[in-house]
This record gives C-alpha cells, sequence and structure tokens, in this order.
C-alpha cells in the first residue's frame, strides 16, 4: 500500500521536490527528509520558517496556527502563497484557494501581489462554514494549497476530514485561527500545530511549537521602520 | 456594407466599470447566432438586437483571459466569429445608452465597435441628434404598450415644437436640464429616458423589467422539458435526488435540444399538498454541458440542492419555540425544464472545451460545483486604494502591467499596504496621532469626481499605528484631523 503511494507520488509530475529545483531552498538535511527522498515540500521563502520546517511543508499536510488577527503573522502565509504560487518553491505554479469566514476587513489583493503572489492562480472563497461549503474544492485536486481562515475553532470532525483531504489529495491544508492554540485541546489530526504572535512594541515574531515541533524561532517582523517610535 | 469589428483602443479605453448590455446593428434576418452569446436577447427593432450578458460575464471573462485579454476587448473577437458578423456593436451599463450610442455609430462608418463608457463613448453620446433620440423613444413606447404597461405619459409633439423652436440640433445642447423639469413638460416617458441617457439610474412602470427597462427577451421555438407525478409525496432531499437525476436524463434524451448546448440554468417548479407551488431556479456560474454529464447529473444535482436548501429555508414557519418546517408540506409533483441555454453555431464550439484537459476547464467546473463563488482579482494602475484592484470578472481593460515604470511604482506603494482592507473606512475615537504612528503615503481623494470614496475629503494621510494590544493598523487622518482605521496588516 505504501509503495504504491510512493509510486503515485513519483509519477505525479506536478510535484518535485523542493531541493531539487527551488534556488532558494535550504539543503534538507533533516533525518525525515534523509529517510524518505521522495517528500515533497514547499518552501516559506523565510529561512527561518523554512530551518523550523526542515526545509518546507510536505504534501499531505495539516497545519493548525494560532495568529491575532491583525498582528502581523498572516504575513507569513501569504509569503507562503506566493512561493507556492509564483514557482519560487518548486518550480510549479500551484494554485492556491484562501477560504476565509472574516467578512470585513477582507483580503487586499495588491499587497498581496506586492508580497510575490500571483494572482492568476489565487483563489478566493467566503464562507462561515468552509468545510461544508467548500468540501468539493477541498476535495478537488486543483488547489494544492488551501488555506482556511476562521476566527473560531473548527470542530474536531472537520479536522480530521482536512487532514484525510491534505494526505489522499497530496495537498498542504493550513487553518488559521485568531486564538492561540493550546497543548490541552484534543486535535491530533493537524501534523503541526503553532502559535505566531508579536510580542508589544517589538518588531519580530515568536513562533512557538505546540504539537509536531520542538523548537521555538523568531522572525523579523515585515515592519522595519527606522523612524518607528515605540513606546518605553 | 459590413465593417470589419476591430474597435479603436479609445472606443475602450476610460470606462470605470464593466459594461454588460450590448446593442447589435445586424443584417441576419432572426438576429444571427446571438443566443450562442447569451441566452437573454431582445430584438429591439428589424435590425437591432439587446443582448444581456450580466449572467455569462464570468464564463466569457475566463475564455477571454486564456487569450490574455479582457472580457471587452474579446467581445469583438467573439462577434467576429459568428456566421452572421453584425456591422456595428455598442456595449453599456444600460441597454438604453447602449442604444443610443448604436444611433451614432450607425452614422460613423469607421466606429463598428464602441464601449459607451470610454472616453470616446462619453463623447459619442453628446453627438446624439434629437431626432435619433425621439425615434428611440417612439419604440420604447411601443415597447411599453406591447408588454402591457399603461398610464404612458409622453408629449413627443410639444418635444418636436421645443426642439424646432429653441432649434436645437443635438442632445447635449440640454443636457443640463433635470429631468423632473422634463418630465413636468414633456411626460414620465420622456424624463425617463433622458435620465437614462446621461447614465442616471431610474425604474420605468415596472420594476421586474431589467433596470425598469422593457425587456422582452426572444424566446426559443421549444424548451426541453419534463414533468413528473409523484405516486407519494417526498419530503427528503435523499428520495428527490434520483428522481430528479431520472428527469434530467430524459430531458437529455429528448430530441428538441442537441449535446453541443450548454445550460445556463434550469427551472425546477414543484408543487405540494398544502401549500403554493414552488418555482426553484437552478443556476449555474458557468455554461453547463448536461449532456456529458448523463448518468450521475453530479453539478445539476448539486446545484438542485443549493437551490433546495435556501428554497426551504425561506418556506420554514417561525413559531414560538423556534423554526420548524410547515407539518404537511411535502412534494407531490414537479417539471424540470432548460429555462437559459446557450445554442453554439459550429464557428465557437471551439471555445466550449468539455474535455477538462486544461486547468481553466477543471476551475470552471469545480465552481459549477460549490455553493459559494470562487473569487479571482486583479489590479489596476489606479492609486487609490479602493480603486486598486477589481474582480478580474468585472475588469474592462488589462491593466498597465506592460509600463515597467508603472507596474514598479505600484508595487513599490503597495509593498506597505495591508494584507486586509475595510471597504469602508471606520472612524477611530482617537483624534490626536499616536506616538507609535509612522507616516506612509499622502493620497488625493479624486474629490472632483462623483465616485469619490467615502469619507470625503481632498487628502489623506496614512500612517502605520501600533496599538497597545500589538495591532498593527493602517490608518489615514482626514482634512480635519480625525483618524480613520483603513486595513489591518494581518
Amino acid at each position: 500500500m505504501v509503495a504504491a503511494e510512493v509510486l503515485e507520488i513519483l509519477s505525479d509530475n506536478r510535484i518535485r521536490t523542493a531541493s531539487s529545483n527551488h534556488p532558494k531552498s535550504l539543503p534538507v538535511t533533516s533525518a525525515t527528509t534523509a529517510n524518505n527522498p521522495q517528500e515533497v515540500k514547499l518552501c516559506f521563502g523565510i529561512s527561518a520558517l523554512d530551518e523550523l520546517f526542515s526545509g518546507g511543508l510536505a504534501f499531505g499536510t495539516l497545519l493548525e496556527m494560532g495568529i491575532p488577527f491583525g498582528n502581523g503573522g498572516r504575513r507569513l502565509l501569504v509569503q507562503f502563497i506566493a512561493a507556492a504560487s509564483s514557482g519560487a518553491s518548486d518550480g510549479q505554479r500551484h494554485w492556491c484557494l484562501w477560504i476565509s469566514a472574516r467578512q470585513q476587513p477582507a483580503a487586499y489583493p495588491p499587497a498581496w501581489q506586492a508580497l510575490g503572489v500571483d494572482l492568476q492562480r489565487l483563489r478566493f472563497a467566503w464562507s462561515a462554514s468552509p468545510v461544508g461549503d467548500l468540501k468539493f474544492a477541498l476535495l478537488n485536486d486543483l488547489f494544492r494549497v488551501i488555506v482556511i481562515d476562521h476566527p473560531a475553532p473548527l470542530k474536531p470532525d472537520d479536522h480530521v476530514f482536512l487532514a484525510q483531504c491534505a494526505r489522499q489529495h497530496r495537498k498542504i491544508i493550513v487553518v488559521a485561527r485568531d486564538g492561540f492554540l493550546d497543548p490541552r485541546d484534543s486535535n491530533t489530526a493537524a501534523k503541526y500545530r503553532l502559535n505566531i504572535w508579536r510580542p508589544a512594541h517589538q518588531n519580530i515574531l515568536e513562533i512557538t511549537p505546540v504539537r509536531g515541533l520542538h523548537r521555538s524561532t523568531k522572525v523579523s517582523s515585515f515592519f522595519q521602520h527606522p523612524n518607528f517610535k515605540i513606546d518605553p | 456594407m459590413t465593417y470589419p469589428v476591430l474597435p479603436f483602443s479609445s472606443a475602450l479605453s476610460g470606462a470605470s466599470r464593466l459594461s454588460s448590455f450590448v446593442a447589435v446593428y445586424t443584417d441576419a434576418p432572426d438576429g444571427g447566432d446571438f443566443l450562442s452569446i447569451t441566452p437573454r436577447v431582445m430584438q429591439w427593432n428589424r435590425h437591432t438586437f439587446i443582448l444581456d450578458l450580466s449572467h455569462v460575464t464570468q464564463y466569457w471573462t475566463q475564455i477571454a483571459s486564456e487569450q490574455d485579454l479582457s472580457f471587452t476587448e474579446f467581445l469583438p473577437k467573439l462577434f467576429e466569429s459568428l456566421s452572421h458578423r453584425p456591422s456595428c456593436v455598442t456595449i453599456a451599463d444600460h441597454p438604453w445608452r447602449a442604444l443610443v450610442a448604436l444611433s451614432v455609430a450607425l452614422e460613423r462608418p469607421t466606429l463598428s465597435f464602441l464601449d459607451v463608457q470610454s472616453h470616446l463613448g462619453r463623447k459619442i453620446l453628446h453627438d446624439v441628434s434629437w431626432t435619433n433620440w425621439l425615434a428611440l423613444c417612439r419604440e420604447l413606447r411601443d415597447h411599453l404598450l406591447a408588454t402591457g404597461s399603461k398610464n404612458i405619459q409622453a408629449s413627443f409633439s410639444a418635444m418636436t415644437k421645443t426642439i424646432e423652436r429653441m432649434r436645437l440640433s443635438n442632445i447635449s445642447q440640454m443636457a443640463d436640464v433635470e429631468a423632473t423639469a422634463m418630465q413636468r413638460r414633456f411626460g414620465k416617458l420622456i424624463a425617463t429616458a433622458w435620465d437614462w441617457t446621461w447614465g442616471k439610474q431610474r425604474s420605468l412602470f415596472d420594476e421586474t423589467f431589467i433596470d425598469g427597462f422593457p425587456w422582452q427577451g426572444v424566446t426559443y421555438k421549444e424548451s426541453p422539458k419534463i414533468s413528473r407525478y409523484l405516486e407519494s409525496s417526498l419530503r427528503e432531499w435523499d428520495h428527490i435526488a434520483p428522481l430528479l437525476c431520472e428527469d434530467l436524463n430524459k430531458i437529455c434524451n429528448l430530441n428538441c435540444w442537441t449535446s453541443s448546448e450548454r445550460v445556463v440554468s434550469l427551472e425546477w417548479v414543484l408543487s405540494f399538498s398544502c401549500s403554493p407551488s414552488l418555482r426553484i431556479p437552478v443556476l449555474f456560474r458557468h455554461p453547463h454541458a448536461l449532456h456529458r454529464e448523463s448518468g450521475h447529473h453530479k453539478t445539476a444535482l448539486l446545484q438542485a440542492f443549493y437551490s433546495w436548501q435556501n428554497a426551504m429555508r425561506s418556506r420554514k414557519k417561525p413559531e414560538a419555540d423556534g423554526e420548524t418546517y410547515l407539518s404537511d408540506d411535502a412534494v407531490t409533483e414537479w417539471s424540470v425544464s432548460v429555462a437559459e441555454r446557450l445554442i453554439m453555431p459550429s464557428s465557437i464550439q471551439s471555445l466550449f472545451k468539455d474535455d477538462l484537459s486544461t486547468e481553466s476547464a477543471q476551475l470552471r467546473d469545480l465552481e459549477n460545483s460549490l455553493p459559494v463563488p470562487l473569487v479571482s482579482y486583479t489590479t489596476t494602475d489606479h492609486w487609490s486604494p479602493e480603486r486598486s484592484f477589481t474582480p478580474t470578472h468585472a475588469q474592462n481593460i488589462k491593466d498597465l502591467q506592460n509600463i515597467p515604470f508603472g507596474h514598479i511604482a505600484r508595487l513599490a506603494m503597495n509593498q506597505r499596504r495591508p494584507l486586509f482592507m475595510y471597504d469602508h473606512p471606520e472612524p477611530l475615537a482617537e483624534k490626536h496621532q499616536s506616538s507609535a504612528m509612522v507616516f506612509c503615503e499622502r493620497l488625493a481623494t479624486s474629490w472632483w469626481t462623483d465616485t469619490a470614496p467615502s469619507p470625503r475629503g481632498t487628502c489623506r494621510n496614512y500612517y502605520v499605528r501600533m496599538t497597545d494590544d500589538g495591532l498593527l493598523q493602517w490608518v489615514f487622518q482626514n482634512d480635519d484631523g480625525s483618524l480613520c482605521l483603513h486595513g489591518l496588516y494581518g
């Protein structure tokens, strides 16, 4: 069964390994990738994050993130979509889908494009119940990267369904929540769970793992301005 | 004499919105192949037809984008591909404006394709003669009478006398006259047509018309239709779906249409045991090949299910302890018919690729299966944040991405803008500039146009503002010093 799955992945010519094609990708040295050379990964294009994920996110992964809205953390997700949609990650321009349960504020596409997102390869959808309404998009092979930006926690069954979709259809599905994730939550469907937040009056984003990763990291916040006066 | 349908670039550029009504002058006896472009076609007079493209804009926009064209740029090519090529085409945001512009374009042989909202189109409207305009008003009156409208007040003789007495030639000479003044002297019909001419929305007599316009669509010779009388009444979708699938299979086998035709909408009329019948429109986002899914009809059943769910939700009866369905509300019979379809000549069948070999075709197929739309955006060259992007299906002309400086300047500007923006800026309580604010940019608000964004003001000073709870806001300061929240950095 495993061999069949591997053959299926290898025969999928839409996918190439991050290490072989992405000029910006870091050398893949993790034990996981060394043991599974066929594992296909898409990188963020942010060295600290790609190091954290040992070269990027593998197709078939469900990732859950706790990102307080308005904190600047979603910029990392948009950069991930930029790398996936523009082909900067693995040479393939993947179709991406951003599902939002929030009507306002809505995405401002020119800023996304300025970050490198190929708007032709990105679709937006609005739904209060994304798993129900967008089920056929989740089950379809077209969209390889799907982000569900949902303020409230999804149901446990929804997480299981999303994990199955990611695994069976070789997608990367990211669920971004407004609140912080708690290790005591019983969500075992997501391979990785992490919190991203920006400490008050600091221009850094702290990434703290909740599940699947073993170390924290920091990335510089996008907003670096010499004249920015921060209250003492 | 037929001229090639090739537009001047100025006949398309400058339009702020997408035009979805087309007026076409053709010598073809039966209107040519217009039903292959849209199912909504109206014959205005012997040679003039009006096309309503609003329901198929998204589809044609996708086809156009595959050829790296915008919808408006693609339309002339589409008309060129028809077997009976029209000699003159005008497009507008209202059918009346398309007709008025057509009357001028017909007098200028080189102007074979014109967007009324373009720079040239707006100029052309000022050249409409009173003779042509009043002739159109008389035709409008005839159409209103044909649709059963009563109490149509129009004093054409008084209008003609006034024009002769004042020696007026073009309608632009009275452009500053208000419609209310026109109505007082010449009646409601002329006042309404006057408002339509100058781009003001006004409903005439009957709200059911398209934009108040007396629309009389061309009807199909025969519509595929199947009726079913149920042996036992049904309530649950799971019981209804297999029978509906059978009916769709029967519709596909009818001889009155062919497998090359594409369905834009179905009409499903349900009769209930205890309540009036219910008409449920089943709409497809893109023209759907019903024959291709014979046997399972997955796409049609999904859209029927979504429409059924919405219709049943609206039929809920409010009760003291919550909402419940009507207890005896069961379906006893129904009829399902193809309400709108595209009848394609062989000349444009190549545009309808059904083999799902391309990603665009797969995307269209997926969009037809979903209850919510998938939206794509494209950026424009406008400096104002509100007008710097548009849904791709509403895009008029491809933007100026080929101009390197414009593209680079926009990128640099947008890199400092937030990922999420409010449609309507929200006033903030604090009036004074916080110390944690950094200036980003100063913008003029196009106050000299009617489309200036709210709140009004001549310029906006944008700042990045860091709140105590860590939010990164994009705020602007108005002329009066008040702060408004316009976006969040995600």
